[in-house]
């Protein structure tokens, strides 16, 4: 998930009403959510969003031995197959996003 | 006591065919609702957990609770139209144990706060097995307010928990008479005006996710949490 693009119906402040909003991730993070009827954006500051990214990386970083684990034992075969995999993608992920907290 | 907690996942999202229900985004690496359902859980080990969604949502809330909430046993119901259809599919779900006596308190919560603590979860369930019926509440700063008014102004939140058996009854005669209440306590007090409906203390950070703010807010108050609950 270093860059994900969701879209969800929620209540627009501008438009008062319920519109379709287009909302950005990286990682775990909201980047920012935009109105599709009236574009009004809402985000994070910057610099508090790359704060809290750091945050979230320590968190991630520390639970993923227990989620790597809890994961292994429902279903060994899938993650014992696709572990190497995305053992070597992780560091292109996280630069992904990185370059998406300073666009 | 013995409980069962009903989250409330059918609603919104449903008049755009394609866009994703707001409970099923992700917050903070885990979906809204599975943050819901794990707080609501967390006080009742041996409760009886029913997620109540959109038939539509099917696949996607079983690949969620797999492998999000994978130590809770869901029961997965599916919802109407409205909040009060949901809660009745919920609550006929649990008929026969709630007749047996096997459940003490049903526990109503909206699955898109996902802040509430589990500490409320008890606090309301506890209340409701002394009382009839509890739900929190917050005082509405009078700022905030454009009239002039001499009464205190209460916000309710969720969840709301009741005396099982007449909780299941309210429902079953408001579907006998075609009435659907705003929320569980509406159906409640027409149907058992009696019965105690104490407010306990809600809790500040238990936001509604509504508005785009509020998703920030929420990743906001989960990072002061550590992430826990």
């Amino acid at each position: 998930m270093s860059r994900e693009i969701m879209t969800a119906e929620l209540h627009c402040a501008h438009c008062d009403q319920e519109t379709l909003h287009t909302l950005v991730y990286a990682g775990r993070l909201l980047v920012s959510t935009t109105c599709q009827t009236c574009q009004t954006q809402v985000k994070h500051e910057p610099g508090d969003l790359r704060i809290q990214y750091v945050k979230d990386l320590e968190n991630r970083i520390l639970t993923k031995p227990g989620r790597l684990w809890r994961r292994f034992w429902r279903s060994p075969v899938s993650v014992f197959w696709s572990f190497p995999r995305k053992a070597i993608e992780q560091p292109r992920k996280i630069w992904n996003e990185v370059k998406e907290l300073f666009k | 006591m013995k409980v069962a907690v009903i989250v409330l996942a059918a609603g919104s999202g449903s008049r755009f065919g394609h866009a994703t229900n707001k409970v099923w985004l992700p917050l903070s690496g885990r979906r809204i609702i599975s943050r819901s359902l794990t707080n609501a859980v967390k006080s009742f080990p041996r409760c009886r957990a029913i997620l109540v969604i959109n038939p539509l949502d099917a696949a996607l809330a079983n690949q969620v609770i797999t492998r999000e909430a994978s130590g809770i046993k869901v029961e997965l119901v599916h919802g109407g139209d409205t909040r009060h259809d949901s809660e009745y599919s919920a609550l006929m779900h649990l008929a026969s144990t709630i007749e047996s006596g096997e459940i003490d308190v049903v526990i109503i919560h909206d699955g898109a706060r996902p802040l509430a603590t589990s500490n409320l979860f008890y606090e309301v369930a506890l209340t409701a097995h002394r009382h009839g019926g509890a739900l929190p509440a917050i005082e509405v700063d009078p700022l905030e307010i454009d009239l002039r008014q001499d009464e205190r102004i209460m916000r309710v939140q969720t969840p709301q928990a009741f005396r099982a058996k007449e909780l299941l009854e309210a429902y079953r005669r408001a579907n006998g008479d075609n009435f659907v209440g705003t929320d569980t306590s509406a159906c409640m007090e027409r149907y058992f005006p009696d019965i105690d409906n104490i407010a306990v203390a809600g809790e500040v950070h238990n936001v509604k996710i509504t508005y785009p703010q509020d998703l920030v807010i929420a990743e906001h108050v989960l990072e002061m949490r550590g992430y826990k609950e």
